[in-house]
């Protein structure tokens, strides 16, 4: 809060003291007459009292959850005991777009509400920033300016796909979950009909296959398991425009398997990998599933320091989870994380989004070479044992999981 | 050629509302009246000079809603107002003076309410009322002050040092009691905020997230 007398009162007053001045020494009552008005209005001013005090409260948004280009309304109370010059501001970050005006000018007394219709441009976890009320004396003499900042998180979800696939579980936890284990036992998938053996308990006998058949026989079944998913999320870098940038497909792509792995009792983790690393452990639930979109929603491109490291504590993934990454693979941060995971043990799947074109300003050898240089990090990665699935933007991403079902059990079978 | 018209169209499109908004009109009001009344002494080329000149200053002032060039326009003002009092009427009765200097007293509200309209500001009427009743009670005070002055023929001769004294006496004793515990205007100047200027976001969520530098 500050307090301080306008450029106004400095006019008044040596347009006010000069007209005296040229009065006195001129002896005639004219200049003082020219000049008496603004001496005046700095007595009315003085008489209305400096600096009155007018407060903001009881900020509210109609939703604090959106998706892109919905509308909200945010209002705001301005609060004061007499009748004061008030101006409020709302300050909205870049993200959430004012349709209507942000600046109110106004005479409060008591309690006067103030909305504005704002338009979630682009995804994120930005609310109103800050609500400046200005107030004055009514000749704009004294002003009192007071920022009050405002704890109203919007969280903005860009439009993101439902998943009916899942990626396949590396290694399963024995909590029943959606995925088939390679194992047989009591689960819903049938995994063969066999003649009945010594050892099998009687009531695994079908009966009507046994009637069919002439012979008992029993029916196998894979039970439903459950595994560790750690998603990757690499915000080193935000390429391309508008709605159309690698980091809003990133984090579409990991809320929308974050969300399916979820409802599928996988336990999810979140690693994000921009400025250093920063990570969620896996968990399960519902609440978790808020955690993982709200920190997915808060990612963004920050500037990096000399003291930045690109490593996750060893501690802190589970041995069995699989590991997706949604990585554009530009920056060296995430390739050396990557290929630190993996030299861990850790199978590491990597979705690829397209990279958007490049501003056509650019060469043609430029273009070639940042093409093939992320084609060699790609080969490289491939390499270490690490499989990337390229995912063209405009595709479903459900394409992308079941390219994803079909190279993992490729790979396996390789490996095993 | 067209980039240039397309600047020309986009100046216009955005100053033109501001110059054309009701109290923008009524200050060129009474501008145009000022200058055409210190004009007229010298005939059609000076008035039209005058006029010239003062609506240039008007629409840069409005333009720029600069506090200097607010101040310029001011002190123009004010010197068609004495120049036009000498010249063309020969000298006015004191309290027509009053009201002349309330017209200019008037001309810098209504320049101020046309900066508050910056930036797409809504502006409740309440505003325009308590500016009128403000400027038109420092006028009424000013005139019936002056009026009385000379009704009592308290006027040449006299020492008219100890009115501003005597207010700067009361303004600096209001300026004590109410600013006097509180900090100096320097630092409320380096914290104050700018209309337009963007403060940065403070850090938001992600309170969840562990890093490890």
């Amino acid at each position: 809060m500050s307090r301080h007398l306008t450029h106004r009162f400095w006019l008044c007053f040596f347009v006010g003291w000069g007209g005296m001045v040229v009065a006195t020494f001129s002896k005639s009552l004219a200049p003082a007459a020219l000049c008496a008005p603004f001496l005046a209005a700095l007595a009315v001013s003085v008489a209305d009292g400096w600096w009155p005090d007018a407060r903001a409260e009881g900020a509210t948004v109609s939703s604090p959850r959106v998706v892109e280009g919905d509308t909200m309304e945010f209002s705001i109370e301005l609060v004061s005991e007499r009748s004061v010059w008030a101006e409020l501001e709302v300050q909205f970050p870049a993200t959430l777009v004012p349709a209507t005006s942000t600046r109110l000018v106004t005479v409060v007394k008591g309690r006067q509400r103030f909305a504005v219709t704002v338009v979630a441009d682009r995804w994120g976890a930005a609310g109103p920033e800050w609500a400046v009320v200005t107030t004055r004396d009514r000749l704009g003499i004294s002003e009192r300016v007071a920022r009050y900042p405002l704890h109203l998180p919007v969280r903005v979800h860009p439009t993101a796909e439902q998943l009916n696939s899942l990626v396949p579980l590396y290694r399963e936890r024995p909590v029943t979950g959606e995925h088939r284990a390679k194992s047989k036992g009591s689960g819903s998938e049938l995994a063969e009909v066999r003649p009945y053996r010594f050892g099998d308990p009687v009531r695994m006998i079908h009966p009507r296959l046994t009637a069919r058949r002439g012979t008992p026989m029993v029916v196998e079944r894979h039970p439903d398991r459950s595994s560790d998913v750690v998603l990757l999320v690499d915000s080193a870098q935000d390429l391309g425009v508008n709605t159309d940038t690698t980091l809003r497909w990133t984090v579409t792509a990991a809320m929308a398997l974050g969300e399916r792995h979820l409802r599928a009792q996988d336990r999810v983790g979140l690693i994000d990998v921009g400025r250093g690393v920063r990570w969620l452990p896996a968990r399960l639930g519902r609440r978790h599933l808020h955690t993982v979109i709200d920190a997915l929603l808060a990612t963004e491109v920050l500037p990096r320091h000399q003291s930045d490291k690109g490593f996750v504590a060893p501690g802190k993934l589970p041995k069995s989870a699989t590991i997706v990454a949604i990585s554009p693979l530009l920056s060296e941060i995430t390739l050396s994380v990557l290929v630190d995971l993996r030299s861990r043990g850790h199978e590491i799947l990597v979705i690829k989004p397209t990279l958007p074109e490049p501003p056509t300003e650019i060469g043609v050898l430029a273009r070639r070479i940042f093409r093939v240089g992320n084609e060699l990090n790609e080969r490289w990665l491939r390499e270490r044992g690490v499989i990337v699935i390229p995912w063209s933007t405009g595709d479903s991403l459900e394409h992308v999981i079941r390219r994803v079902v079909l190279n993992l059990g490729r790979t396996r079978q390789t490996a095993s | 050629m067209s980039a240039f018209l397309d600047r020309v169209t986009a100046f216009f499109a955005r100053h033109i509302p501001l110059l054309i908004d009701p109290e923008s009109v009524v200050a060129a009001f009474i501008m145009t009246f000022w200058s055409v009344i210190t004009g007229a002494q010298g005939g059609w080329i000076t008035i039209l000079m005058l006029f010239g000149s003062s609506m240039l200053l008007h629409i840069v002032t409005i333009e720029h809603a600069n506090y200097v060039l607010t101040w310029m326009t001011n002190s123009w003002l004010l010197l068609l107002v004495v120049l036009g009092a000498e010249l063309t009427f020969d000298g006015l009765p004191h309290w027509l003076l009053a009201v002349a200097g309330t017209s200019v007293l008037g001309y810098n509200e209504l320049l101020r309410i046309n900066q508050l309209r910056r930036r797409n500001a809504v502006i409740h009427e309440q505003v325009f009322h308590a500016a009128g009743l403000a400027v038109g009670g420092a006028g009424l005070l000013a005139t019936v002050g002056i009026a009385v002055a000379q009704v009592l023929d308290i006027g040449g001769g006299r020492n008219w040092l100890w009115l501003p004294a005597a207010v700067f006496v009361l303004l600096a004793i209001g300026f004590l009691l109410t600013v006097g515990p509180t900090r100096g205007r320097s630092e409320a100047d380096k914290e104050r905020w700018e209309p337009g200027e963007r403060i940065p976001p403070q850090p938001l969520a992600s309170d969840n997230l562990e890093q490890t530098n």
